[in-house]
């Protein structure tokens, strides 16, 4: 269990929390600027009792399951079905293309004038963050499929949805799992970043503000609140993605 | 026996003047891969062809799968033309083409899946697919992946998901060409073993001389450009037949025989 690596990682967190804690005791950095490990979860606790924590919490929170619940509802199946039938890739790859490459929060300013500065705005901007890298791999998830697998199914007589239920979907679903990962951290950022451009409440909304109001601790309590949530949920994701591995492979 | 129609058996596999042409990428041509053959395969027989490289032999037997559409020309089995896979004709693969996701007892159940034959449940699928696994000699390794077996062990579970589909014809795509020697050798006498209880028309791809006489009943020898039939010879060594059967002086003279036409 307490191997060289862990051991390793362990001291060297330990030492930059050190650092970050003694240097500003030291007189070296200024504890305005920079905080510290004991300031920032004092700030914490403060934040927890603050009347407005539990509501930015939730909102942050539901503009997230929205928009990646309706990212993976519309980027899997739509993925899947272009991956199979390469006409409707030829006609949706170009506009798919243009927005993979585009920044996504570029569209923030023309998605708030569409949309307003409620939660709408950031539910759209959590799908179209998430949805892209999820029908990417969704699509080389299916043209990445074995065709010797399709050909053993037809030979066995399987129509089109046979193939389509018993080898593509299987045969894919790594992929699928791969994608709603990375578009699981882009959502995560999406939500956040349209919540500190114009928002009314929200985590995001919440460390716009104390940035203005020099609240350091505060600050960073809230960033590191939103790093814990994107770990776990990927982390979460991953665990999946290696039982699905382990089995398949 | 009814006395007023006494028929010669029609043969099981009749294939007439087929022609297989594969479009060559980048719109290069087209490659003539079978080229007018002529062939009758008899029931309960154990045919193999035997030809080099590019000569055709899989695309014809592809053909007979209908997993291959002909340019011109028929196969029918049983008189009725093929135009699609169906349920008297079962595919055994050079690359086994397992479902790496899917355990040896449910790859076995793939194909009776898909064709769920009438009045089965679930647990009938379940139970034959065990009843095949069984037969192949993988008692054991039920619910190991594919990946956790040697090449012989997944070719066996190739041939126990073609059989558990009960075909009439067994089509087998030079299934043992990526075994090595020894294994090759062991396999062949346990499908003849498989083969000998209940004498399925059996169709076989190879490209090794040996095993060619060693399993055939009738062996048909192919060439390339265009791929043709160029003889066809009919087996006569008794079975069961034993490793020594390829000692045997007539087993020499067959070997001689196709070697002259390759």
């Amino acid at each position: 269990m307490f191997n060289y690596r862990t051991l390793v990682s362990t001291i060297t967190v330990m030492a930059f929390l050190a650092v970050w804690e003694f240097a500003p005791r030291a007189g070296i950095v200024d504890a305005t600027f920079t905080s510290q490990p004991t300031r920032v979860v004092a700030a914490g606790f403060e934040i927890i009792r603050t009347a407005g924590f539990l509501h930015d919490v939730s909102v942050s929170l539901s503009e997230f399951a929205l928009g990646f619940t309706l990212a993976i509802a519309v980027g899997v199946p739509l993925g899947l079905v272009l991956g199979r039938f390469p006409v409707l890739r030829y006609v949706l790859d170009p506009p798919i293309m243009a927005i993979y490459a585009t920044p996504h929060l570029a569209l923030l300013p023309i998605i708030v004038v569409w949309l307003g500065i409620g939660m709408q705005s950031k539910i759209a901007v959590a799908f179209v963050s998430g949805v892209i890298p999820i029908l990417v791999n969704a699509m080389a998830g299916v043209r990445g499929v074995d065709g010797s697998w399709i050909v053993a199914a037809r030979s066995f007589s399987a129509r089109e949805w046979d193939v389509f239920v018993k080898v593509i979907l299987p045969a894919s679903l790594p992929s699928v799992i791969l994608g709603i990962r990375l578009g699981l951290s882009r959502a995560v950022l999406g939500v956040v970043v349209a919540e500190m451009y114009q928002s009314q409440a929200g985590v995001g909304n919440e460390i716009m503000r104390y940035g203005s109001e020099f609240r350091t601790d505060y600050l960073l309590f809230d960033v590191l609140l939103v790093s814990l949530f994107g770990l776990t949920a990927t982390s979460a994701v991953r665990a999946l993605e290696e039982r699905l591995w382990t089995a398949g492979e | 026996m009814d006395a007023r129609t006494v028929v010669e058996p029609a043969p099981h596999i009749q294939v007439e003047s087929l022609t297989v042409v594969y479009e060559k990428p980048k719109a290069a041509g087209t490659l003539i891969a079978v080229s007018n053959v002529n062939l009758d395969i008899a029931r309960g027989t154990f045919v193999t062809i035997v030809g080099p490289s590019g000569c055709g032999k899989s695309s014809l037997l592809l053909s007979i799968a209908g997993l291959v559409k002909p340019a011109s020309g028929c196969v029918r089995v049983n008189g009725k033309p093929v135009s699609a896979p169906g349920r008297d004709r079962a595919v055994v693969f050079q690359d086994f083409a397992l479902m790496p996701w899917r355990t040896v007892i449910d790859n076995v159940r793939f194909g009776l899946e898909l064709q769920r034959p009438r009045g089965l449940t679930g647990g009938d699928l379940t139970e034959r697919a065990c009843r095949y696994v069984e037969l192949v000699g993988l008692k054991g390794f039920e619910h190991y992946h594919p990946h956790q077996l040697s090449g012989g062990m997944r070719q066996r579970v190739g041939i126990a998901r073609a059989l558990a589909v009960d075909p009439e014809i067994l089509l087998l795509d030079e299934p043992f060409g990526s075994l090595d020697a020894q294994t090759r050798d062991e396999m062949g006498s346990e499908l003849l073993a498989i083969w000998e209880r209940n004498k399925k028309t059996a169709l076989f791809v190879t490209h090794g001389i040996d095993e060619a006489i060693f399993l055939a009943d009738q062996i048909v020898v192919m060439a390339r450009d265009p791929g043709r039939i160029t003889k066809i010879i009919s087996v006569d060594l008794p079975r069961p037949r034993t490793v020594e059967t390829t000692d045997s002086k007539r087993f020499i003279e067959y070997r001689r025989q196709i070697r002259e036409c390759l």
